[in-house]
């Protein structure tokens, strides 16, 4: 079942009214199973496929339950090695030998965010974090919610599990805003990420060695700068949709994105992009990662870099973690350095100008617009090792050649620069009009009828174009 | 989605529900006028003259309109001192000089298309320069010219004394010639067509659901969202078929009403090959498929029961019944890479790129008969017959 897609929403209101027919616990516990093996089961017809992914879910049902509450902690390291080691195995990286991977095809659908959850679950339970032991109902749910199977948000059990427990009211305005989030989601996904997607193909089969300059640089300007907006509007939408479907469901799920492109730089950036999984990765990988450095390097001029390293350490593994060939090592090579990169440039400014200086700065707005532009051409450019190989990265260059490449990320620069200030200065003006206390555009008179525009435009899209909605690029992680 | 928001008021309660109403009202209000603007049209033609006569109207010698389909070009009619669509006179033909008359309706006229793209125009390109004289051209038919009209106008071509008669019908031709109420056709009305008698128009009472649909049909935005909807055939087809009688053609055997229109067409054949006999003049019948049945082939999609040979061989035996040539376009079309292009998708004529390939395809036909008033033309038109995919 493809998300966000018109079966897809069926699918979700049918569940949604028997989930709420009763108040009970255990009828919800159940209805949410039943619908939750129901999605899973709707990715393949062949039950052998589905080995590989319920062993790994027995897997860790059963290490989490053997290492609770800081149980046995020599099998819990031993056991958090095997996780990760039977991730990489049944994902099939490339650096482990081809012979020992499984020969038959197998279900891997959001395998990735399942890793992530389970593996939570085992730290946080032999740490304790999780007062009561997890029950089986409970962690199936948990780990195969169908909400956010496919590609997340990574919610924690802690909080899943409080809603299962407390209930979550349901009211008319509840379901009015999850109905805004679906209709803004879904219109992001199959209507805004379609056009783009299409504009960015568009400009890479335009692009050839017999373009005058001039051409080259506005195709290769759109190829890079596109795909990132792309990307957003793609991940984001999904993400507004499966929220407001599970609302239905009385389940909250975290947000996934803030303005990414509002950030000034690449560490407030990769705290509103995919916000749940560098939460993850801040919680069980620079959190420890510190803690462990601080307490080794006791000298106080090193001391401040060390954020430094383990930055670039969680970052570049955010970068490997989305795919398995070397284009991905590079991504998280370039990711992991443009934020420690950014980290030394703040610590070295910090020095030089001190604190207050350094702050005020970078209060400035035209630094502001500057840095903004700045960190969208380097998130647009590592982006190439994101959705590009090799070959497609190669010939591109080639026919850019260096001038046409240097002038593409100066203007990459400059128009990201400009439209990203520009948004900013109509977003403030529109959110300073206010009417009784609350800014016009907030109003649910404004937002009926921008959702009623929104949802006129994306059935005439989908119904006039008669195109399927892109699928999710986080699918396939 | 900021904030704890506020619970619903009664206000609320109505408000909100006209705002949707307003917004899709205005987005609707919109996009008509916006597809008005982009997807100008122009169907009225200003040389038709209403008449009162039993053809209804005639067009003003020498005169020259523009016109427009929404998915089309503009593009001009240019009438000779008979009222002809031809940019030859209707005099007699100089010495040498071989004629063709084009009877029909809309497809047969050139509805829709420049001057150079109609099937007549083509027809008389490609013969020219495939026989040792030039053919010209006089085209008689026009959209609204359908069923037994087409004896009157027979008799009209006659009198301008070609070397043959054509005749091009499509399933919408033939479907329209029930609705056919004219009085019985006499030789006296033949030899010169009455202008004094009036037909009395029919006034029908038109209901709520009638004006509705009307609107909806006369639609500027709705005519775009056909477009692009139509251009998919899998989303075009079921549509289609889903018209039931319009459709039905597609399924044999026929419905009754079919089988019925069949028969008033055979009858129609009958008489307008007995007035070219009379005359001694060949009559040529040119089937022009419905774009479903041409975008079946491109869709490779043909629902079940559909055979899109039946109708056309069911013309081809009423044509050699009474002696006339039969000439069917599907083929040509059929293989063409790009078969959509080759009518405008809402409205159903074909195209500018369709309609000059039935006119090449038609004049290799009667060059290729081997007798008959172009014996001596020979070859092919580039672009008439292109080889089948393998």
């Amino acid at each position: 079942m493809t998300v966000p897609s018109v079966l897809f929403l069926i699918f979700a209101l049918c569940a949604a009214v028997v989930f709420n027919l009763s108040v009970a616990k255990p009828w919800r516990q159940a209805v949410l199973l039943v619908v939750n093996i129901g999605f899973l089961a709707s990715f393949s017809h062949d039950p052998v496929a589905f080995i590989p992914f319920l062993g790994f879910l027995a897997f860790g049902f059963l290490a989490q339950g053997a290492t609770r509450e800081g149980g046995r902690p020599r099998l819990f390291l031993a056991l958090v090695v095997l996780m990760v080691a039977a991730f990489v195995w049944l994902k099939r990286y490339s650096f482990v030998p081809k012979e020992t991977f499984l020969a038959y095809p197998y279900l891997l659908i959001g395998f990735s965010y399942v890793f992530f959850r389970v593996l939570h679950l085992l730290i946080d339970s032999h740490q304790g974090a999780i007062e009561r032991k997890v029950g089986l109902v409970s962690y199936l749910n948990y780990t195969l919610n169908f909400t956010t199977l496919i590609s997340g948000p990574i919610q924690r059990y802690q909080d899943f599990h409080r809603m299962e427990t407390e209930r979550l009211p349901l009211g008319l305005v509840d379901m009015g805003t999850a109905v805004e989030r679906v209709v803004i989601g879904y219109f992001k996904v199959a209507v805004v990420s379609l056009a783009l997607s299409a504009v960015q193909h568009q400009a890479l089969q335009h692009l050839g060695p017999s373009l005058f300059l001039t051409d080259k640089v506005i195709s290769g300007a759109l190829i890079a700068a596109v795909y990132p907006v792309y990307l957003y509007f793609n991940f984001s939408g999904y993400t507004d949709v499966v929220i407001g479907v599970a609302r239905f469901f009385r389940i909250e799920l975290p947000e996934n994105f803030n303005r990414p492109f509002s950030s000034e730089n690449a560490i407030i950036f990769w705290g509103r992009w995919h916000m749940t999984l560098s939460g993850w990765l801040r919680t069980y990988v620079y959190n420890p990662l510190m803690m462990q450095g601080m307490s080794r390097i006791t000298a106080p001029g090193l001391a401040r870099y060390i954020s430094v390293g383990v930055l670039f350490v969680t970052f570049f593994l955010i970068g490997v973690w989305h795919g398995r060939t070397s284009e991905f090592l590079v991504f998280g090579l370039l990711t992991g350095g443009g934020v420690a990169t950014n980290q030394l440039y703040q610590v070295t400014m910090q020095q030089w100008l001190k604190p207050k200086g350094y702050r005020a700065l970078a209060a400035g707005a035209f630094y502001k617009a500057c840095t903004r532009g700045l960190n969208f051409t380097w998130f647009a450019f590592t982006q190439l090792w994101f959705w590009s190989n090799w070959q497609q990265i190669g010939d591109i260059a080639r026919t850019l050649g260096p001038a046409a490449a240097a002038l593409d990320v100066l203007v990459v620069f400059l128009a990201s620069t400009i439209i990203l200030a520009t948004m900013a200065a109509v977003r403030g003006g529109l959110l300073s009009l206010s009417w009784g206390g609350a800014p016009v555009v907030m109003s649910r008179y404004v937002r009926t009828a921008w959702l009623t525009a929104l949802v006129v435009t994306a059935v005439s899209f989908t119904l006039l174009l008669n195109a399927p909605a892109p699928d999710i690029v986080y699918k396939a992680f | 989605m900021s904030g704890i928001p506020s619970p619903l008021t009664f206000r609320d309660a109505w408000l909100l529900p006209l705002i949707c109403l307003a917004t899709v009202l205005i987005m609707l209000i919109g996009a008509e006028a916006a597809a008005q603007v982009f997807w100008p049209e122009e169907k009225d033609n200003s040389c038709v003259v209403h008449d009162g006569t039993l053809l209804g109207f005639h067009h003003r010698p020498h005169c020259v309109s523009r016109m427009k389909a929404a998915e089309g070009p503009w593009y001009t009619n240019r009438y000779n001192e008979c009222g002809y669509r031809s940019m030859a006179s209707c005099a007699p033909v100089p010495p040498g000089v071989r004629r063709i008359a084009f009877i029909g309706a809309s497809i047969s006229g050139g509805h829709l298309v420049e001057y150079e793209h109609t099937i007549a125009t083509s027809l008389g390109q490609s013969l020219t320069a495939m026989c040792t004289a030039p053919v010209q051209i006089q085209n008689l038919a026009a959209a609204g010219y359908t069923g037994r009209k087409n004896i009157i106008r027979m008799a009209e071509a006659l009198r301008l004394h070609p070397q043959a008669v054509v005749f091009v019908q499509t399933p919408v031709d033939i479907e329209n010639q029930l609705d056919d109420t004219l009085p019985p056709i006499t030789d006296a009305i033949l030899a010169v067509p009455p202008k004094t008698a009036v037909r009395v128009k029919k006034i029908r009472k038109v209901g709520l659901i009638q004006q509705a649909s009307g609107i909806i049909r006369e639609s500027r935005a709705v005519v775009v969202a056909q477009h692009f909807m139509f251009s998919d055939p899998s989303v075009y087809i079921p549509l289609f078929m889903a018209n039931g009688d319009k459709a039905a053609f597609l399924k044999p055997p026929f419905t009754p009403l079919w089988q019925s229109r069949l028969a008033r067409f055979d009858e129609l054949i009958a008489a307008l090959a007995d007035q070219a006999h009379r005359a001694n003049v060949p009559f040529v019948l040119v089937f022009v498929p419905h774009q479903a049945e041409i975008a079946m082939e491109a869709g490779a999609t043909r629902p079940p029961g559909v055979d899109p040979l039946a109708f056309p061989k069911a013309l081809e035996a009423i044509a050699i019944r009474h002696g006339a040539v039969f000439v069917d376009a599907s083929e040509i079309l059929r293989r063409q890479p790009d078969p959509a292009s080759l009518y405008y998708r809402v409205d159903g004529h074909p195209s500018g790129k369709g309609q000059p390939m039935i006119g090449r395809s038609l004049a290799e036909h009667l060059a290729n008969l081997g007798s008959g008033p172009f014996f001596d033309c020979h070859g092919s038109v580039a672009g008439a017959l292109p080889p089948k995919a393998s």
